[in-house]
């Protein structure tokens, strides 16, 4: 599989632009795993005769003619944008999301609209109002959610670097069921602009690639402050993809910490990958240091009042007044309302919105909402207690592999409960990776994930650039 | 009524003068084609996000510190939220339990005489809605999202108020507050200024709060005051026929035409706004540093100016009020004190003249009655070399002209002579012209002295000053006048 | 214990017509949920300051410029229904 590194040489030396998008284009119209919603031919073609003319007037660009396949909830001017959801039928986007304008600016090109769990709301992609994507991998699985589609276009090919949007762990946990890097950056170092928002004090925008090298890349033309994010963090950018040159031997002495309880209830394969992993980094000469983390058994709680409270209000936007989906059957104005909301929104969205409404309801605020806040801010002093002792933290991205489609569908909490590992990450704002670390005994990927301080992405990548020396 | 006691507050909401919104660079001008002034935030399109207007932080604490506020260290924006289709995302961002001023004053006079201060609760920042148009006999409404967005200041007062005159003054005092600083043209015709009222009553001695009545639709000062005179005399008809309970808390609309409201909800329709802390924006830190700096940028407020101008040019507090109306009518006064104009002159000058030329050609005082010429003018009546009345009646036809004072009156020769010498050949003369007057002057009509200083007055052609022709008189006549 | 008229209370609040068949299965899932979410009133958390956003930054502000607008037509063409001027809705009863 060609990397986005290796067409970015190519067209900087005067390979065309077409010839990756054109291979691109027919793998994204041939697709079989649904991960494909919308292909962007004309569009695309544009784009690559484009960077084709700023190469040959002597410009060297990052990603260079390199396709790349963005998530339905990321605006694109000009294209239908729906978050894959009823309610956004038809609309079209007339600005485009800044991190997409980096990546466009540094070369890249747009060639498909990935499928996705509506408004980003699941963990298999199975809550689309496009149909459930198959994990390229076992078309019986689902791929993981709610970046699904973003990871299953990575996995089987189609481009080699995606964009997905993590909440909970919507990048990594698909990463780790696909078998490809996903990476969810500190909260505040990628514009939101133009990401549709489910959680925004949780929401980042990530790449999900092959390589950590490529994911680095694009961190890079992403990253840094957005004067239209008001929660675009201060940090400097500068350096933040860039990789040691020995992976391998950047991790002797790094202090790797693990939680003693992320072995529990992880399925054979898992556990086994993960013990493999601890002993490859003490064998590359890595420290294994116990840390705990005592409330992240309450990160799902808190994570499901806040993200549902926020996701509540957020949805509110989608009313069938100025755009997307209105209902045909309302002689009144609450008529519009109620009925354009319940025939556009999916069952889980319409579920979480509802929670969200009761948590930030008069009454129960205080014990809900601001309660986990403050839980919220405990969970923030775990991690900072644990790098304290540690430099990055290692565990599983996901508990299982890629699970059967229709596995979890009929206990919506049952479904809650996978995003154990990754939901803590969002809520304390720090980076989080999932890399490929082999398989389990059927043949489904394992990811690792690893966790750094906030703000310390390039140490965070560094780390997972030698996970991925380990486990080739 | 005497029995009775009013209990008015009156919330309202100030637009601030600011180039564009509150949370995103569209601009917010009024009067503008429908939906012209939109963008991504402004529609509240998915992916949108706000940020905050730098210049109407810096209004917002000008509008508090004109008004005797205290600005918050720490504050934050809060969402409330609600289903109309003149507010785009859903919710309206404000701020709920952390507003940036708390409490300050207004000072208003009485009609009686005296003063009362009028406390306020607070003042917070927020975004306005757009516009709902409704068609007349149509089957739709119009949404016109132009001003969606506007950056407004709410300010809430205590229910100090008694009446509604009170609340009429209270009202006036605002917007020369306001207006002075530079936060908001305040006009309640623009939209700029809104007002809703909020009455109750209760038996004089009562200290328990009777039910109060929010009154909306309000669109001038005027029917703020008649509204409120409206609520006050249904509420204590119904109290004195013993039918109080049927005042219950609602809101109603003012009709300015029928002049009556009509209820339009009633509390237990009102609406649970799930505020929370908006998590797109940061907190807001208005260090005290910064409140000083703005402060001590910030032009004499028009209460201290009015004091002033009694105390250091021995004005009337009627005259000191009204040139404290506005910042450029006293800047106007001030200007010609520097020009060298006696205060009184210039006083009465201003108000009288200066400010009817510049409202009949609808322009500024300084573009209607160009400052040198107007000093120019007072000078020259102050140095007798004009009479006032004559001046008074040229007054207009002089500024029409564009010409400086002196040139335009010598040419209409009406400059007042002072030769002494001339004087008294000219009275010599109307005394001999006028015998039968003088006779009547010698045997005690001392009232007919003046048809001699009209005569006077008449062959000199007006060029002496009225009191040196009647002293004249009296001097050559041997009589006291 | 989530009540039927709880969740259509809700509803109301989110704008969701729920039919009689969604308030009750709406209030069963609601309820496993939220007796999920009751376990953070084990936390102690006395003189914990809420925690609002982690990324550390105030006083993001802008200056007072205009920036991009849509251009009229575009905002109209995005509107399920509009006239020549303006967005339309069903005629509304007064506020």
């Amino acid at each position: 599989m060609t990397t986005a590194l290796q067409i970015a040489s190519a067209v900087n030396a005067g390979t065309s632009a077409r010839v990756a998008v054109t291979a691109a284009l027919v793998k994204a119209k041939a697709d079989t795993t649904n991960a494909i919603i919308r292909v962007h031919e004309a569009r695309a073609l544009a784009a690559a005769d484009a960077v084709d003319a700023r190469i040959k007037a002597g410009e060297q660009l990052p990603l260079a003619g390199v396709p790349i396949a963005i998530k339905d909830n990321l605006n694109l001017q000009g294209v239908e944008v729906t978050a894959c959801s009823k309610i956004l039928k038809g609309y079209i986007a007339p600005y485009t999301a800044t991190a997409v304008e980096r990546l466009e600016a540094a070369g890249a090109i747009v060639v498909a609209t990935t499928n996705m769990d509506e408004f980003a709301m699941g963990s298999s992609n199975e809550n689309s109002a496009y149909g459930p994507v198959k994990n390229p991998v076992d078309p019986t699985r689902i791929p993981g959610g709610s970046s699904g589609g973003s990871a299953a276009a990575v996995a089987a090919g189609i481009v080699p670097l995606a964009l997905g949007s993590d909440t909970g762990g919507s990048i990594r946990q698909p990463a780790s069921l696909c078998g490809v890097v996903g990476l969810k950056p500190s909260y505040g170092t990628v514009s939101r602009y133009g990401l549709i928002a489910y959680g925004s004090s949780l929401d980042q925008i990530g790449p999900l690639s092959t390589t950590v090298a490529d994911t680095a890349v694009a961190l890079q033309v992403m990253a840094g402050k957005d004067p239209r994010d008001s929660t675009s963090a201060d940090r400097d950018a500068t350096g933040i993809g860039s990789l040691p040159a020995d992976a391998r031997a950047a991790l002797k002495g790094l202090r790797v910490g693990y939680v003693a309880a992320h072995e529990e209830g992880l399925a054979p394969g898992v556990r086994a990958r993960l013990t493999a992993a601890k002993e490859a980094l003490t064998a590359a000469g890595a420290v294994l240091v116990p840390v705990t983390l005592p409330h992240e058994r309450f990160a799902i709680a808190v994570y499901y009042i806040l993200a549902t409270g926020e996701a509540s209000s957020n949805l509110s936007r989608f009313d069938g007044i100025r755009y997307g989906h209105r209902t045909d059957s309302a002689t009144t104005l609450s008529e519009v309302y109620g009925k354009s909301r319940v025939e556009g929104f999916g069952a889980e969205v319409q579920r979480r919105i509802m929670l969200g409404t009761y948590v930030l309801s008069t009454g129960y605020y205080d014990a809900y909402y601001k309660k986990a806040q403050q839980v919220r801010r405990k969970i923030c002093d775990d991690y900072a207690n644990a790098f304290a002792s540690c430099d990055v933290l290692l565990g599983p991205a996901s508990p299982t592999t890629a699970f059967k489609v229709g596995e979890k569908t009929s206990d919506p909490l049952q479904m809650y409960l996978s995003d154990i590992f990754t939901i803590a990450t969002n809520l304390a704002g720090v980076p989080g990776i999932s890399v490929p670390f082999g398989t389990d005994e059927q043949g489904l990927p394992v990811g690792m994930q690893l966790q750094a301080p906030i703000g310390n992405d390039q140490r965070l990548l560094a780390a997972a650039a030698g996970i991925e020396a380990l486990a080739l | 009524m005497s029995e009775y006691e009013a209990v008015i507050g009156l919330e309202v909401h100030c637009q601030l003068a600011t180039r564009t919104k509150m949370f995103t660079g569209a601009t917010c001008d009024f009067g503008r084609e429908p939906n012209s002034q939109v963008d991504v935030v402004t529609l509240g399109l998915p992916g949108a996000l706000p940020v905050v207007n730098g210049q109407a932080v810096e209004l917002a604490v000008r509008a508090a510190l004109s008004l005797n506020g205290t600005v918050a260290e720490h504050s934050k924006f809060d969402r409330k939220h609600y289903f109309y289709p003149d507010l785009p995302k859903g919710y309206q961002i404000s701020q709920f339990d952390e507003p940036y001023c708390t409490g300050g004053s207004i000072t208003i006079e009485l009609e009686g005489g005296g003063t009362k201060v009028i406390r306020l609760t607070r003042i917070h920042m927020e975004e306005d809605a757009g516009k709902l148009i409704h068609q007349d006999g149509g089957k739709w409404s119009e949404v016109d999202l132009n001003r969606a967005g506007t950056p407004l200041i709410e300010i809430v007062s205590d229910p100090d108020l008694r009446s509604a005159q009170e609340a009429y003054a209270y009202l006036v005092e605002l917007k020369r507050s306001l207006k002075w600083v530079g936060v908001s043209d305040c006009e309640m015709q623009e939209g700029s200024l809104r007002c809703d009222a909020n009455v109750s009553i209760r038996p004089v001695g009562q200290a328990k709060f009777g039910t109060r009545c929010e009154i909306k639709n309000l669109n001038s000062f005027r029917a703020v005051e008649a509204a409120i005179e409206h609520e006050i005399r249904q509420q204590v008809a119904l109290h004195k026929a013993g039918r109080y309970h049927e005042v219950v808390q609602c809101t109603k609309l003012w009709d300015p035409d029928l002049k009556t409201t009509k209820v339009m909800r009633t509390k237990e329709n009102a609406a649970d706004y799930r505020y929370f802390p908006d998590p797109d924006l940061p907190a807001l830190v208005i260090p005290a540093a910064r409140v000083e700096a703005i402060r001590s940028a910030m032009p004499e407020l028009p209460q201290i100016r009015e004091a002033r101008f009694q105390s250091q040019y021995a004005l009337e507090r009627a005259a000191a009020k009204e040139l404290t109306a506005e910042s450029p009518i006293a800047d106007y006064f001030e200007a010609l004190i520097a020009a060298g104009c006696p205060a009184k002159l210039a006083a009465n000058w201003t108000r009288e003249e200066a400010i009817r030329l510049a409202n009949d050609q609808h322009k500024p005082l300084t573009v209607a009655a160009p400052l040198p010429i107007m000093a120019e003018l007072i000078l020259l009546v102050a140095n007798n070399k004009v009479a006032r009345v004559v001046a008074k009646a040229e007054c207009s036809e002089l500024f029409a002209s564009g010409q400086k004072p002196e040139a335009y009156f010598t040419a209409k020769d009406q400059i007042q002579v002072q030769d002494t010498a001339a004087l008294a050949a000219l009275v010599a003369q109307a005394i001999a012209q006028e015998a039968k007057v003088v006779e009547d002057i010698r045997s005690g009509k001392l009232s007919a002295a003046g048809r001699l200083v009209g005569v006077s007055m008449k062959l000199s052609g007006g060029k002496f000053n009225p009191n040196d022709v009647k002293a004249e008189l009296a001097k050559q006549l041997g009589v006291a006048l | 214990m989530i009540t039927d008229d709880n969740v259509r209370h809700l509803a109301k609040l989110a704008s969701l017509t729920l039919d009689a068949a969604a308030v009750s299965r709406m209030r069963g899932e609601l309820e496993a949920i939220v007796g999920y979410v009751e376990q953070l009133s084990q936390v102690d958390t006395t003189g914990v300051e809420p925690l609002t956003n982690v990324s550390g930054v105030v006083n993001v502000t802008r200056t007072d410029v205009p920036g991009p607008l849509i251009p009229t037509p575009t905002v109209l063409a995005l509107a399920p229904a509009r006239n020549e001027v303006a967005i339309l809705v069903p005629k509304v009863v007064e506020r």
